[in-house]
């Protein structure tokens, strides 16, 4: 779970920092202590969401929605509940068994849909050129092109001169 | 410093919330920052709840088991 979470959260752009899973038993007062004393120690030194990361407050919320969109989609759920079990019959709980099958496994479909969703975002404002569109996604070009192409062999957007658009509903 | 961090935490009903409240009766100190959500189980979370933590404004995310 805290491995899929952290994924997602590295492509969002957040520093892995802002996300802790940590453990106290009931009878560790002075862990617990000194587990939430450090975690707030930590935050406060990276500051407000965004801020340690150099992301503005609209590419933020561009890229946190996408990410709100990808984990209640039913292919990333499928897919996480088929990674859970497929752990569960291997047997395998090593933090690498755990980190290499979420790297196959989910990390391409994490990739895909949080751009697809971030472009589709932004299209639906309107026309945009590619290079805006590299540049609130932060994605490579090679990642944003079949993206597009894909969306626009679905009949969504559509090609004109250097922008995209989305297409209109005849 | 200025900055209040706004920290958004899950703590398991039976470790980390029991530890939380063992720590209050012991008078120990700790930071005001955390806004505290308890589950039953910290099974129970799942990245659903922490994006939405992040979405929703909150400057990090504590998940105690």
């Amino acid at each position: 779970m805290a491995e899929a979470t952290k994924r997602i959260l590295e492509f969002v752009g957040l520093k892995l920092e802002r996300f802790r899973i940590d453990w106290a038993s009931a009878a560790e007062a002075p862990l617990f202590v000194k587990i939430v004393t450090d975690f707030t120690e930590t935050i406060k030194k990276l500051g407000p969401l965004g801020e340690a990361e150099g992301l503005g407050r609209e590419i933020l919320k561009l890229r946190l929605e996408a990410a709100r969109e990808l984990a209640s989609k039913s292919r990333f759920r499928a897919a996480y509940g088929n990674l859970a079990r497929e752990l569960k019959k291997a047997g395998d709980y090593s933090p690498e068994g755990i980190s290499s099958r979420v790297e196959q496994k989910l990390v391409p479909l994490i990739k895909k849909e949080l751009l697809e969703a971030e472009v589709r975002s932004l299209l639906s404002q309107g026309p945009v050129s590619i290079d805006t569109l590299l540049q609130k996604t932060g994605a490579t070009h090679e990642d944003i092109v079949p993206i597009l192409e894909a969306l626009s062999k679905k009949g969504k957007v559509e090609k004109q001169g250097d922008l995209w658009q989305p297409r209109e509903k005849e | 410093m200025g900055f209040d961090p706004k920290i958004l935490s899950f703590f398991c009903h039976w470790c980390c919330y029991a530890a939380a409240d063992s720590a209050g009766v012991a008078r120990y100190q700790y930071p005001p920052n955390n806004r505290v959500i308890r589950v039953m189980c910290t099974g129970r979370i799942d990245p659903r709840f922490i994006i939405e933590a992040f979405y929703v404004g909150a400057d990090g995310v504590l998940v105690g088991g």
